[in-house]
């Protein structure tokens, strides 16, 4: 009888590890509810031309998301929103370029928007996760399916998320001309995108 | 001192005006175009135990070659040129 039991137990603990491992919300169930922590949370950006590279950052970046399920970190979904108006370069007249209607069109379209539709996390270990995001990616107006490559990290006890993404944006994608000669040029047509968000549970 | 000297000397301390302004811009950093802040990067320990590089814009005037240091120092080499031109003609005259 004893054999048998630990046989049951093995066999359970065989059958629940894996579940328990496919996820860095461990320990949580149900669904999960996190608000981007604009003040902790930051984005960069670069724009390596051949005439010129410079760096830049948004600042005052917002956004909610919500995990499903604990057990599957895949059932995210939410929107982060990138405020235009806040990003700098460094360069007071490049800033105001940056928003006028020949390149971002801050009036128009005054913020960047990336809708999470689902994740897929290919490398779990404990609380940590990467992969990636998989959503809708608005700028200028234009929107275009993205998948951005993510790393997760979870903090069980704080209800506290940390979501690293590093993407490229194509100026192309999105109808952005900029002003003739300067695309290209002086400014990428590829634009590196990293981002640090700090999410608090809800 | 005669007006022939006068503006080789104008000259000689438009050059160095230039040399300097482009030693200042090399100094300053050598940016393409003037700004006015520039991004600094602190490492901390985040909450999540990782180091994190934190980006922090600090204000600082950095002159650049096109818009500011570029245009003085041209303006300088070509005030210096006319001044040895004319010192030159001078010389001529007096001759």
């Amino acid at each position: 009888m004893r054999h048998l039991m630990t046989a049951a137990i093995l066999a359970t603990s065989a059958i629940a590890l894996p579940a328990l491992a496919d996820t860095p919300f461990a320990g949580k169930t149900g669904a999960l509810s996190f608000s981007v922590d604009a003040g902790k949370s930051q984005l960069s950006f670069l724009s390596d031309a051949p005439m010129e590279k410079f760096k830049g950052t948004a600042e005052g970046i917002t956004g909610d998301f919500k995990v499903a399920d604990a057990a599957n970190p895949g059932s995210v979904t939410g929107k982060i929103v990138v405020p235009v108006g806040k990003m700098k370069t460094g360069n007071d007249l490049r800033d105001t370029h940056m928003k006028s209607p020949d390149w971002l069109n801050a009036a128009a379209n005054p913020n960047i928007t990336f809708e999470i539709e689902k994740a897929e996390l290919s490398k779990i270990e404990g609380n940590r996760a990467s992969g990636k995001a998989h959503g809708k990616f608005s700028l200028n107006g234009k929107t275009i399916g993205k998948d951005l490559s993510i790393d997760v990290a979870y903090a069980g006890d704080r209800n506290a998320i940390k979501v690293t993404a590093k993407f490229r944006v194509s100026l192309k994608d999105h109808d952005i001309k900029g002003k003739a000669g300067v695309a290209g040029s002086k400014v990428g047509e590829v634009i590196e995108v990293e981002a640090t968000l700090y999410g608090a549970g809800k | 001192m005669t007006r022939s000297s006068l503006l080789i000397l104008t000259s000689l301390l438009a050059i160095a005006g230039s040399l300097t302004t482009l030693l200042w811009w090399a100094g300053s950093g050598a940016a393409w175009f003037t700004l006015q802040r520039v991004l600094t990067t602190q490492t901390i320990v985040d909450e999540f135990g990782d180091s994190v590089a934190k980006e922090i814009w600090v204000e600082k005037f950095v002159p650049g070659l096109l818009d500011l240091a570029g245009p003085i120092a041209g303006a300088l080499l070509v005030v210096a040129a006319l001044g040895l031109w004319l010192s030159r003609k001078d010389l001529n005259y007096a001759k």
